[in-house]
């Protein structure tokens, strides 16, 4: 088995063991299903008036229920991932378990990948119990099965952009404490830039709309996908791997 | 097997290694002794590629290590000092996932050998969380030995074991030396005369001294003795006993005397057994003989002039100096554990 794959197993295997995977988990439901509840509710509410206007008619559950709740599911997972990152790097250097998993025949990109691919396996559990939600509503409604899915799918991505800015993050500090407050704060800085685009210069709007991670996630929230958006989050995902490895390779040469 | 070469390391504008050059033979157990803070650690981290030195080379069966670090790290089995574990996992757990990171041919033969070798077969299915001191660090060393590991760098594999836990992990490392290549570094000096076959006391970043712990000793070697005399002036004794052949040096004994006598240390020049010539010279002087013994261990004594920088007369004088109080420190607990275990 390769080497990345490994540490993706170890990795998984503490996190079960900690209270922390189900704390994280059971808070992402909760928060999630009540998001989906209310928005199930108001749509209940409206769907009878709408009915009588011609114009609404074209309104469809998927839109009013599902994308705001997957865009609410996102901004959860901004304040929830952190907690899952912090760990990261920083636990094992403080245990100094780090040092022994360095002396294994691997190198920094296949002990960064794999921390990656683990904390992506738990995102992926995360949001497939949170599918049920859509998943009950499909059993009462008609629910589109493919936009559900882009959506998912964006916020897959949007979450592994999160996590690989985290891990970077927990790189560099040996405190959990530090790493999960730097990502927290880093995500939400990202968050913040998806309010400031009406407020910037409109010479500066392009620019912020553009490095903004939950501007991207629009277009997948609606079921459709964007290759820009997907770059965006290709890119940002592999841009914070690149820094981590560097990040790794630089501290043999002054730890 | 290994090489070290020119090696110099700074930590910031700290040096801790200064041009440290040894090689580690294939098949031998080599103690890296030396006090506290000789730079030990510095030193196993650069070998096992955690860290890169400022300069300076490592080479591992001739090959420079920093460019095949993988294909090398697959050969190599470490055990760091304070010995990190995944508290969550447990024994076979961890030892399984570990053979397989170390790319062992059968991880489940090899994981079931290094347990029961280790002594760990009964605490199998136990969390790593809830394992005492002693079985941590036998876990520890099972986890360096997997995989196709022919050199153990151990960082001092018996600090903070009790002395039945110490014998037990000594027997353990003396065993793994038959078959496979040890670095084992201590500030334990009867752990290298017990464990190893050749010594490299370092002390702040430089290699004082190599050699087989028996040369060393002997090197530093001259007999040392202390004579209880029952006299009223101690400089009339050493007087006395200084002009006797083949003495080197003859002076009264800090420590005080034992009952009414006193005591005088006496050194004797490399070789000479002076033991029978002092006797007679104190009879022939009308001063009752009451005590004629060896005087420190002389490992020990090599080690601690050779640490301190002076000749010898240690522990007093290597106490006397206050910057090398660790050295001090390291020893005596040796020639305590020492003691413990002879009392066993």
């Amino acid at each position: 088995m390769s080497a990345a794959v490994l540490v993706a197993r170890k990795d998984l295997m503490i996190l079960f063991r900690s209270p922390l995977a189900y704390v994280v988990l059971a808070a992402f439901l909760a928060l999630g299903g009540y998001f989906f509840a209310s928005s199930v509710g108001y749509f209940e509410l409206v769907s009878i008036q709408l009915m009588q206007n011609p114009e609404a008619m074209s309104l469809t559950p998927t839109q009013m229920v599902v994308t705001p709740y997957l865009q609410n599911a996102a901004v959860v997972l901004l304040f929830f991932l952190p907690l899952l990152t912090m760990r990261g790097f920083a636990e094992e250097k403080r245990m100094g378990t780090f040092e022994v998993l360095m002396s294994y025949p691997m190198n920094e990109a296949q002990i960064v990948g794999g921390k990656l691919l683990g904390l992506a396996v738990f995102l992926a559990a995360m949001l497939a119990a949170g599918a049920l939600n859509p998943a009950l509503l499909s059993l009462f409604t008609q629910v589109e099965p493919l936009p559900v899915l882009v959506g998912y799918l964006g916020l897959f991505l949007m979450g592994a952009g999160f996590l690989s800015l985290g891990l970077f993050l927990s790189s560099l500090t040996e405190s959990q404490m530090v790493s999960g407050v730097l990502t927290f704060v880093a995500l939400l800085l990202l968050w913040l830039l998806s309010w400031v685009r009406d407020v910037v210069p409109p010479a500066l709007a392009p620019v912020v709309t553009g490095l903004s991670p939950l501007g991207h996630f629009e277009p997948f929230a609606k079921g459709v996908v964007q290759l820009d958006a997907v770059v965006y989050y290709a890119t940002f995902v592999l841009a914070f791997f690149w820094l981590t490895v560097l990040s790794l390779e630089n501290q043999r040469w002054r730890a | 097997m290994l090489e070290v070469r020119n090696v110099n390391h700074h930590y910031g504008a700290v040096q801790v290694l200064h041009d440290l050059s040894f090689t580690v033979n294939r098949g031998e157990v080599l103690g890296f002794l030396g006090p506290n803070g000789a730079g030990k650690s510095t030193t196993m981290r650069i070998l096992t590629g955690y860290l890169t030195p400022t300069s300076g080379q490592v080479l591992f069966d001739g090959l420079d290590a920093r460019r095949n670090m993988v294909a090398l790290r697959a050969r190599l089995g470490y055990l760091p000092e304070n010995v990190p574990l995944y508290p969550e996992l447990r024994v076979a757990e961890y030892l399984r996932w570990v053979a397989r990171v170390k790319r062992s041919a059968d991880p489940e033969r090899q994981v079931a050998e290094a347990m029961d070798r280790c002594g760990l077969a009964h605490v199998a299915a136990r969390l790593i969380r809830h394992l005492s001191r002693g079985y941590r660090q036998r876990v520890g060393l099972a986890q360096a030995m997997l995989g196709n590991a022919e050199l153990l760098i151990l960082d001092e594999p018996t600090v903070g074991l009790d002395p039945a836990q110490i014998r037990e992990i000594r027997e353990l490392i003396r065993e793994l030396g038959r078959e496979r290549t040890i670095l084992l570094s201590t500030h334990i000096l009867a752990e290298v005369e017990l464990a190893c076959d050749r010594v490299l006391i370092i002390d702040k970043g430089c290699i004082k001294a190599e050699d087989t712990p028996s040369n060393l000793a002997a090197g530093a070697g001259a007999l040392r003795l202390r004579v209880g005399v029952a006299a009223d002036l101690a400089d009339a004794v050493c007087a006395a006993l200084a002009v006797v052949p083949g003495v080197r040096e003859a002076r009264p004994e800090s420590g005080g005397g034992s009952g009414d006598g006193v005591l005088v240390r006496v050194e004797a020049e490399p070789g000479a057994d002076v033991r029978a010539r002092l006797a007679e010279r104190v009879l022939a002087a009308g001063w009752p003989l009451l005590e004629l013994r060896p005087a420190g261990d002389s490992l020990e004594e090599a080690f601690v002039s050779l640490v301190t920088g002076q000749g010898g007369h240690a522990p007093d004088a290597a106490s006397a100096v206050a910057p090398d109080a660790a050295t001090a420190a390291a020893a005596d607990p040796a020639a305590e554990r020492t003691a413990e275990e002879a009392a066993r």
